[in-house]
């Protein structure tokens, strides 16, 4: 069930030892990620142990930075390697892409370095801080944003949830798709997550947008429901479908400028049923998670289910699933949030100077995720990325392949 | 008010639109109706009762229709 | 002609259908069974039947040919309002003939478009309930919220337009078939009924006629009758009639201002998300597109009603040549919009703008539907210049081309919007449309419902007022 699809992933852990050290945090080479990204997704297959994957890089760590402080073997690792026990259900009979026979030396160490790199970064910078503050009732917003929302009242400082995203750090394996769709149970070719790879002017190589739900804090898509199932959710401020309420008139897919909507065309796959079955509701006893029912709206909810569980709160599964550590979730109005603590790390990194955008900023939807790197261009196009949707075994265009049932006359005459 | 509207990611701008210049016309016919010569409150009364009765004869029979869609193929 | 027979002439609609009736019942039937077969697929297999699916990564159209055809009967549906607006708060009193054949036209066309906004869901079985549980909050940030509510609103008014002004004729025939006194009072009438004295003889005329020896008309129309004239006095239709000149004048600011000028553009207005959608310029355009349709509409029928009951005398020439005239205006309008969105989208438009823009620019579908518009123009404008060149037969054959224009400017409109989005980045953008077999045969099915309306409902009620041929030849005199 997916339900319980992640309940046995651990969460990252956190090492503060490392703080300070200066640690290349960003991965170039594309033939190097494209390593990464298939021993990611060995291990998630489950033809790889976790233990034989760190141990792998092991000695490449230690030629990188000189040192290897992670202790492998005594601590937990990341979860984007914990995914077997995952594999069951319908998820199981998906198909693997293809692994390359074995590395060369060279092959290897470059596999390394940039594995190493992302590892070393989990661990070195780590989670210093907690997560997310719930119960938070008092401060001043640091966000001019929320300050506007708010405008005149010294009262509460509302919880935003969001997302810092280091587009710097993302190689485009594809992990966190994958572990999106596994949390979520969505059908073929809906990708609640979704990771564009392009090609830009001025721009080396391929560059990644990483594209979830914005989950604004001025959603167009909430303001022309005329059912008021987009709502955002007043705890967190997450934009979420009522699946029990929605018409289906796809006015939120038409007004949203970022395509993050799917539509629920046809007959969901078998356990979306199931698990409705089991009533999941939010903490108020809505219907909006997972993989919605026919003819309903779905789309990247950064996982109400874990927002509103003990364990899980603060994490969504493509978060905690990014090997790169590229993606950091947490209230983006609270300064001491793991995001806004991400970000100014970041920025003092790099000497004060951080390059950072939201999409579609001038449209006024106060998107709530945050890139760090360079904003795609008017000119930039979207490419194969090392590894393809299709390397997953996926549908990337799903209008491909949403066809129905023929009608008798279509079968008879061959239309 | 205003603000709520806000934090919920809503808009209010239908209250004026809608309610302030959209329906003015109606507004004026009501008050046709109701204050113009000659005055009978009974048919007045009777305009009412179509506007009242009209749409709810209308969402009734949509209601009932797709209660049947619902039964049928949901 | 003599008056008797005018009136006898009027009536006539509720006289034996001939077998000819019960074809074309078999015929629309037909298109509507063909119809309910489509949709019920669709139904049970879910919109997945549709060419529609995701814009973005899965490249698809949201919005197709189900908003297109809402737009377009939404459009037809002011023919009503204009012809009624003409006729009551304008004085133009050419047009009464056809005042409520265009009225009828826009309940149906109105309740055609709410048909495809039914069809348009992906759950239809949950409309009602929740569009009313949300409704007092959605209506002040949804703009489809808005959109209920006025055409409701639009629906409702003409409704009651038709039923306070049907009430003096019914009461007319019921007069004539039954009780004189009712009718024979010599009473003054304002607006359609001015000056009118409608003699009992005319109707006793058609009591004798159609429905000889047996006085008394079948069943269900007598019950819809009875249903109409509720309440009914004999001293009521001086207020009656300016209860329908306030009701006129309210629906004549309602629908075109803010309903195909205002709820339905803004619809897509309002959405930076899609640049061939932002903009003022909608309102306008759409407005200008709905009333050349809706003209184009009441022409086609007012045609087929004097063709088939030999209406020469009730529905003249000058009928056509009047609504010909505000066709050319509506529909040269229309034209000149295109101009304003061609150079302005092109010239040194916003990315996002152009692309759209240089998309409709190379569109086939599109030139189409403006050169049909054009030749509508072109040749009615000819025919005002040249009256040699006019014959109804020939105007009747040239409004089908703005019907068949508006159609498919409205629906590429929404799909070529959906198909350039402001956010461009994906390579499945711009996506891919085709519309399926169910979509058609919902454009198909409409149309055959309507047409059984104008055959069913002409058989219960007059479809012009009984009196206005008096009120025709006094203002004549």
């Amino acid at each position: 069930m997916a339900t319980e699809l992640n309940s046995d992933r651990p969460q990252r852990q956190r090492s503060e030892q490392q703080g300070g050290e200066p640690v290349r945090t960003t991965i170039r080479n594309l033939e190097l990620a494209r390593h990464v990204a298939r021993d990611a997704q060995r291990v998630v297959a489950g033809d790889l142990s976790e233990q034989e994957f760190y141990e792998r890089y092991h000695e490449a760590y230690l030629h990188e930075f000189g040192v290897d402080s992670r202790a492998i073997s005594r601590q937990e690792v990341p979860n984007v390697a914990s995914g077997q026990g995952a594999a069951k259900g319908a998820m199981a009979e998906r198909p693997k892409p293809m692994i390359n026979g074995p590395l060369s030396r060279r092959a290897f160490l470059m596999l390394a370095g940039g594995g190493a790199a992302a590892v070393a970064l989990a661990a070195t910078l780590g989670r210093l801080v907690p997560q997310v503050a719930y119960a938070r009732t008092e401060g001043s917003s640091e966000s001019p944003r929320a300050q506007g929302a708010v405008e005149g009242s010294q009262a509460v400082k509302r919880i935003q949830m969001g997302m810092v995203i280091d587009l710097e750090r993302c190689t485009g394996c594809l992990v966190c798709v994958d572990a999106c769709h596994r949390e979520n149970n969505t059908e073929e070719g809906v990708h609640w997550m979704y990771v564009l790879a392009y090609k830009d002017e001025n721009k080396e190589g391929v560059n990644f947008l990483v594209r979830p739900c914005n989950h604004c804090t001025n959603p167009p898509c909430v303001k022309v429901c005329p059912v008021m199932a987009r709502h955002k959710r007043e705890k967190d401020g997450l934009v979420l479908t009522d699946q029990d309420i929605c018409i289906g008139t796809r006015y939120c897919e038409v007004a949203c400028p970022y395509g993050v909507n799917y539509f629920q065309w046809g007959e969901p796959n078998p356990d979306t049923e199931m698990i409705r079955q089991h009533g999941r509701k939010d903490y108020r006893g809505r219907t909006v998670e997972f993989n919605p029912p026919r003819g309903v709206m779905g789309k990247c909810t950064f996982c109400p289910q874990r927002q509103d569980s003990e364990g899980k709160r603060g994490t969504t599964s493509c978060q905690q699933a990014c090997p790169h550590d590229a993606i950091h979730f947490g209230d983006m109005n609270d300064p001491n949030s793991a995001p806004r603590q991400y970000l100014e790390r970041r920025r003092q990194e790099k000497g004060g100077y951080l390059s950072t955008f939201r999409l579609l900023d001038d449209l006024g939807t106060e998107p709530n995720i945050l890139y760090i790197g360079h904003q795609p261009s008017r000119s930039a196009k979207q490419v194969d990325g090392p590894i393809t949707y299709e390397d997953w075994g996926w549908v990337d265009r799903r209008g491909d392949v949403l066809e129905g049932p023929r009608p008798w006359f279509m079968r008879v005459f061959g239309g | 008010m205003l603000e709520s509207w806000l934090q919920r990611g809503q808009s209010p701008v239908g209250a004026w639109l809608i309610f302030g210049i959209v329906l003015l016309p109606v507004y004026a016919m009501l008050l046709g109706w109701f204050v113009g010569k000659p005055r009978n409150l009974r048919l007045a009364l009777m305009g009412v009762g179509y506007l009242i009765a009209i749409p709810t004869l209308l969402w009734g029979g949509l209601a009932l229709f797709v209660a049947l869609l619902g039964r049928l193929f949901f | 002609m003599a008056e008797q027979s005018r009136e006898a002439l009027i009536l006539k609609t509720l006289g034996r259908p001939s077998p000819k009736f019960f074809l074309l019942l078999a015929v629309a039937g037909g298109a509507v069974a063909w119809f309910a077969y489509a949709w019920s697929f669709m139904l049970r297999y879910g919109m997945i039947t549709t060419g529609l699916a995701d814009w973005g990564s899965a490249g698809g159209v949201t919005w197709g040919m189900f908003i297109g055809g809402y737009i377009w009967w939404i459009g037809i549906a002011h023919g009503g309002i204009i012809i009624s607006a003409a006729v009551r708060l304008f004085n133009l009193r050419t047009f009464m003939p056809v005042a409520r054949l265009a009225e009828l036209l826009t309940l149906c066309a109105l309740s055609m478009a709410a048909l495809f906004i039914v069809l348009h869901l992906g759950r239809p079985d949950r409309m009602v309930v929740s569009i009313v549980r949300a409704f007092p909050r959605a209506i002040f940030s949804s703009p489809l919220a808005w959109d209920v509510l006025v055409i409701t609103l639009y629906f409702t008014l003409t409704a009651t337009y038709i039923a306070l002004t049907v009430r003096q004729d019914l009461q007319a025939i019921r007069g004539g078939m039954g009780n004189e006194a009712a009718v024979g009072g010599g009473r003054a009438r304002g607006g359609y009924f001015s000056r009118s004295r409608l003699g009992s003889s005319t109707v006793r005329g058609y009591t004798g006629g159609q429905y000889a020896g047996r006085g008394q008309l079948p069943a269900l129309p007598a019950l819809v009758h009875r249903v109409l004239l509720t309440g009914y006095k004999p001293e009521e239709s001086k207020k009656v009639e300016r209860m329908v000149w306030w009701l006129a004048l309210a629906v004549i600011i309602l629908a075109p201002l803010f309903l195909h000028g205002g709820v339905i553009p803004w619809l897509f207005a309002i959405l930076p998300s899609m640049p061939g959608w932002y903009g003022g310029l909608q309102g306008p355009t759409f407005l200008s597109i709905a009333l050349t349709s809706a003209l184009s509409g009441v022409i086609i029928i007012a045609y087929i009603f004097r063709r088939v009951y030999g209406w020469e005398d009730i529905i003249p020439d000058s009928v056509f040549k009047g609504l010909t005239f505000f066709l050319i205006i509506f529909a040269m309008l229309f034209l000149w919009l295109q101009i304003q969105g061609l150079v302005t989208g092109l010239y040194a438009a916003p990315v996002g703008v152009e692309a759209v823009t240089r998309a409709k620019v190379h569109s086939f579908s599109y030139w189409l539907a403006i050169g049909l518009v054009a030749v509508a123009v072109a040749y009615l404008g000819a025919q005002r210049l040249r009256p040699s060149l006019f014959s109804p037969h020939r105007t009747f054959v040239v409004a089908f081309l703005p019907l068949v224009a508006t159609l498919l400017e409205k629906s590429l409109f929404v799909v070529e919007g959906i198909m350039e989005p402001r956010f461009s980045l994906y390579r499945a953008v711009p996506g891919a449309y085709k519309p399926s077999w169910i979509e058609v045969s919902a454009i198909v099915g409409t149309i055959g419902l309507v047409v059984m309306f104008f055959a069913l409902v002409p058989k219960v009620i007059p479809v012009v007022e009984v009196t206005t041929d008096e009120d025709r030849r006094e203002h004549n005199a």
